[in-house]
């Protein structure tokens, strides 16, 4: 038996599908914590986040004869995730509240680092501008995350989140507009002092 | 994209922009270059681009890390189905050129030749496979006992062959990686990391060793180790989680202390960490991953502390964190030297 190697994502995909044990294994090392991260900002109940992540990786293994080669498995995988999350959300809701309330889902946070390079009065703005794309609808926020957390192209996004790739983009668009709309008459360029300095 | 394409662009123009998200969130030598030219023949646009970059700035998440009993739990459970559900690739070889016997015949002869050069270009030379990995590139490998290692920015590992025979699984490691063991449940095949002087007996385990530059540091995320030094400086010390052992040149010694373990393994998703880190410190890190040199025109500089979690960084993120840190210039001297000055 020899030492492993991939040179990709999409490689260590191709021999999955070749029945590769190894391939497999590292697949689930390399996704489940991201799937597992991705989950929990989705959903508040971690054995919910957990099964899923389970049936999904179950269905990798029992239909791998019927799927084909992909360029993106991060989206793929994704994809696969919310939707087993979100139709097992809807069997659960009447007796459990597991989708996570408007505020905290994909919310945003003021990281450890900005707090210490910012100034008492940046911070204070840094901390309206958390309040107001925290308070944007959740779907945006997903948006939001998809897009620049795990650096997905707005095509991927649309086949996660099961909408026409226009939409993503008219949503990204609304989000940073709301947020304008909300900080309008906020000195924005002010901020710009503290990131070009 | 032609320069005058971004001369209309709104806020959310460009923020919907890949090439300007990606200059923003993951800065680099071609990226930087444009937008620092396109704003210079564009000086009007300053304040709109601004406004841009201080939106996507403020997009910080939290990392819900999975605990390491579930992920267990989850693979345990996998690991059984998989055993049905995929075949063994080297039992479908055969039973395919079972029935293409001249072929086979073909196939064997070949082979011979092929094991003949091979044992007589290995006469001499090291058998450990070695794998190895750029600066800034993180890979993934798969040991023979299903034991997963993740390989840091310009590291190499060499492995043993792990074969039914051999008593031991070891492997020997210049550069940083983090290792998620297989446990040994027999107990009779140890796993063993060979560092510099350092060797890390494993007994089915999560940790992270890092030793550029001669200064090795174990990180030990779950499970026990126990760490012996080849030259005798210590005596046998058994590790147990959430613990990092350092060498110490100065002190002539190691030292052990209680850490927050996700900070010294962030680097496995691409985010660094720093937590009041020397810019000297800095400085060394963006050397031995990225092969850049940071040099100070100020001396003093080089002691003060930095804090950052910086996710998908590379280092043109750290060093632009550094700069909005500290309020200071840099200057790109060459390719991979960086002066910085106040």
């Amino acid at each position: 038996m020899a030492l492993h190697a991939w040179e990709g994502d999409a490689d260590l995909w191709r021999h999955f599908l070749q029945g590769s044990r190894e391939a497999f294994t590292v697949l689930y090392a390399s996704f489940a914590p991201l799937l597992y991260n991705y989950g929990c900002k989705q959903c508040a109940d971690p054995r919910l986040v957990e099964d899923c992540l389970q049936d999904v990786f179950e269905y990798l293994l029992q239909h791998r004869t019927h799927l084909s080669e992909v360029t993106n498995v991060k989206a793929y995988l994704l994809k696969a995730y919310r939707r087993a999350l979100l139709h097992k959300i809807s069997n659960v809701r009447k007796n459990i509240p597991a989708v996570l309330t408007d505020e905290s889902s994909f919310a945003v946070i003021l990281s450890p680092e900005s707090i210490l390079i910012a100034r008492q009065s940046e911070l204070r703005r840094k901390e309206q501008v958390k309040a107001a794309l925290n308070a944007l609808p959740p779907r945006m926020k997903e948006a939001l995350f998809l897009r620049f957390y795990e650096d997905l192209p707005f095509e991927d996004i649309a086949a996660i989140m099961e909408i026409d790739q226009k939409s993503v983009y008219k949503m990204i668009y609304k989000a940073f507009d709301k947020l304008r709309q909300k900080l309008a008459g906020f000195p924005l360029w002010t901020l710009f002092l503290a990131i070009w300095l | 994209m032609e320069w005058k394409d971004y001369a209309d662009f709104s806020v959310t123009d460009f923020l919907a922009d890949d090439f300007f998200t990606e200059w923003v969130l993951r800065p680099n030598v071609e990226n930087q270059s444009f937008w620092e030219a396109w704003q210079q023949h564009y000086p009007e646009k300053q304040t709109v681009i601004a406004e841009a970059r201080v939106m996507l700035l403020s997009l910080e998440y939290q990392r819900h890390q999975m605990p390491g009993e579930s992920y267990d739990r989850i693979w345990h459970a996998l690991h059984g189905k998989m055993e049905h559900a995929l075949p063994e690739t080297m039992l479908m070889q055969r039973t395919h050129y079972r029935r293409n016997w001249r072929r086979a015949a073909m196939f064997t002869g070949v082979c011979g030749i092929l094991v003949l050069c091979t044992l007589w270009l290995l006469r001499k030379e090291d058998k450990r496979a070695v794998y190895t990995s750029q600066f800034g590139e993180n890979r993934r490998l798969l040991l023979p006992d299903s034991s997963v290692v993740i390989l840091g920015p310009h590291s190499a590992l060499k492995a043993t062959a792990f074969s039914p025979e051999t008593k031991t699984r070891e492997v020997w490691l210049d550069g940083e990686a983090y290792f998620m063991i297989k446990p040994d449940l027999q107990g009779n095949k140890p796993f063993t990391v060979h560092t510099g002087d350092l060797n890390i007996e494993v007994l089915g385990t999560e940790f992270n060793v890092s030793n550029y530059d001669g200064r090795p540091q174990v990180v030990l995320h779950s499970g026990k180790v126990a760490l012996r030094d080849n030259t005798k400086k210590s005596a046998r010390m058994i590790m147990e989680p959430g613990e990092m052992i350092t060498y110490s040149t100065s002190q002539n010694r190691y030292l052990r202390q209680k850490v927050v373990t996700e900070k010294y393994v962030s680097w496995v998703h691409h985010t660094l960490i720093f937590e009041n880190t020397s810019l000297a410190e800095v400085a060394a890190q963006l050397h031995y991953k990225y092969g850049i040199r940071l040099q100070f025109a100020d001396s003093t500089l080089r002691g003060e502390q930095f804090s950052a979690t910086l996710p998908q960084a590379d280092h043109k993120v750290v060093l632009k964190a550094i700069q909005e840190a500290f309020g200071v210039q840099l200057t790109q001297e060459n390719d991979s030297t960086f002066l910085i000055s106040r």
